[in-house]
């Protein structure tokens, strides 16, 4: 709800007066952000530096080695100056404008050198490097976009750098190995972890980048239910069952208990913390479930159903954290996804319109029946009650 | 240590280390020996350093008196090698060496205990971008 319906709804109440109402809205008009400001300028010098890469890549040949290197070092060296004087100066969005030119040019430069000395790319290892000389940068940046780019570069490049190691090599077979999509859920657990951790230790200095991690975890988690829902039946199901078959059991089971003790210390930091349930029962929701993929027959419909109930908890969690939370956009998201994915899994499992229709209604009737006990035994005041504690 | 310290070392960091990368290479490509290696090649390009050659290099069709102990090294070497070449010559060198009757070479700086640094190519005998300027 906008400032301005609010401020009409407490005046009408009589929570505030009208000239209060005024001031309020006064006050959040003359402190409201520059967001257009912030967006065109980020696009702005992301544009430009994309595309001196481009003009890099086109290698013009006219123009000697040395020179190029040279104008590119003298780039470099007026952006950090410039960097550096906007901060002096507070000029913020500037300063992040500036930030992102000299992230890209960064990048730009290590294309440069590996063109003019004929270097050789050795996987993403080119991004890598990138990762690490624009760390610094990603630090002292206030704002949410440069680290929301430097992450998946970061993650994607080390891994890939990582993978080329004999012993990660190995022990990422062994994960791969244990039980269909184990190396994403090992993945998103690490990258929870570092989120927590981060969060503890570092809320009010690294807030831009806690953000931009949480960001890319809940992304991370959706893409995961995304492909375990529709990906398990459709596109992988042979190649699950024949990999893991394959597989060493001792390890499995070791990497298993593994997982399962990592989910519930984190559950336990949480709690222990008092950091939101939401992203603990996601973990523990996701972890379940794919490992209960590995005793499952190959079977379309039994497959779909998995699909359809990990997507139904994960949205249900979801639902009850923002109905605990009072967070009424989240709850409105929520019951539209479930709704959606209730009418998509009768075509999945039945197909005929007869079936999905019958299906259809009694479903609905079941939401009432729900309706009905969460009125009658006032279910509500038990979760607020224990949300309270 | 003050906050712009730490600004400054920030922002400095990358422009020293690309200085000193850059000054490393040049070193080790200027003090090394030089040898030619024959190759075959077909295309596509690179997202940020834009069209390049891919190169095999052939052992068999290769001088191996050049090394001090007249024995060939691939192990020192990598299978393929990408050559960086302009957008606008791009199309040229690619027919070219797309050609079974063009003879391609890969020049190498063969620093003593590091990795080959690819420096030039020659086709038919000749550097590729002599070649061009002759074909104008």
């Amino acid at each position: 709800m906008s400032i301005a319906k609010k401020l009409e709804l407490w005046t009408s109440a009589d929570l505030i007066s009208a000239e209060q109402a005024k001031k309020i809205s006064e006050y959040e008009k003359a402190n409201r952000k520059p967001m257009l400001t912030i967006h065109l300028l980020a696009l702005a010098f992301f544009c430009i530096g994309l595309g001196f890469i481009s003009i890099i890549s086109a290698n013009w040949q006219v123009i000697p080695g040395w020179v190029k290197l040279g104008a590119d070092f003298l780039i470099l060296m007026a952006t950090a100056v410039a960097v550096f004087k906007t901060k002096q100066q507070e000029k913020d969005n500037w300063f992040e404008g500036l930030l992102i030119f000299y992230a890209v040019m960064i990048l730009a430069s290590i294309g440069l050198i590996a063109q003019i000395y004929q270097l050789q790319p050795y996987g993403l290892r080119a991004y890598l490097l990138w990762s690490i000389l624009t760390l610094p940068l990603v630090v002292i940046s206030r704002k949410i976009v440069l680290p929301l780019v430097w992450l998946p570069v970061f993650t994607t490049s080390s891994i890939d750098t990582l993978s080329q190691i004999p012993f990660f090599q190995n022990l990422l077979d062994i994960i791969e190995h244990t039980f269909p999509f184990a190396i994403s859920v090992c993945g998103i657990l690490v990258l929870a972890y570092i989120y927590r951790f981060m969060s503890y230790y570092f809320r009010t200095r690294l807030a831009p980048q806690i953000k931009a991690m949480k960001f890319w975890l809940g992304f991370d988690i959706v893409s995961l239910v995304v492909l375990m829902d529709f990906g398990a039946s459709n596109m992988f199901s042979v190649i699950f069952y024949e990999d893991i078959l394959n597989g060493d059991n001792y390890m499995s089971v070791l990497v298993v208990s593994c997982l399962i003790l990592a989910n519930v210390f984190f559950g336990y930091f949480s709690y222990k913390y008092n950091y939101s349930r939401l992203l603990t029962c996601a973990l523990a929701i996701l972890l379940g479930f794919s490992i209960i993929y590995m005793v499952l027959p190959d079977n379309k419909i039994i497959l779909n159903l998995w699909g359809f109930l990990l997507t139904m908890s994960i949205l249900i969690t979801v639902a009850a954290y923002a109905l605990i939370k009072n967070k009424e956009k989240l709850l409105n998201t929520a019951t539209a996804c479930i709704a959606a994915r209730i009418f998509f899994v009768y075509l999945q499992v039945f197909g005929s319109l007869l079936t999905t229709g019958l299906g259809l209604i009694i479903s609905g009737c079941v939401f009432l029946a729900l309706i009905y006990i969460w009125k009658k035994w006032s279910l509500s005041k038990f979760i607020m009650v224990k949300e309270g504690k | 240590m003050s906050k712009k310290v730490w600004l400054f070392l920030s922002l400095a960091f990358p422009i020293i280390f690309l200085a000193a990368w850059t000054f490393i290479t040049e070193q080790n490509i200027q003090n090394a020996k030089e040898i030619i290696i024959r190759a075959e090649g077909y295309d596509p390009r690179n997202l940020i350093s834009g069209h390049y050659l891919n190169l095999r290099l052939n052992w068999q069709e290769t001088d191996c008196t050049q090394f001090s102990d007249n024995l060939c090294h691939p192990n020192r070497f990598e299978s393929i090698y990408q050559y960086y070449i302009p957008e606008t010559d791009a199309p040229k060198l690619n027919q070219l060496a797309g050609n079974n009757k063009t003879k391609i070479e890969l020049v190498f700086a063969y620093p003593e205990n590091k990795n080959p640094y690819l420096k030039d190519m020659l086709i038919n005998g000749k550097n590729w971008k002599e070649l061009l300027k002759e074909d104008k």
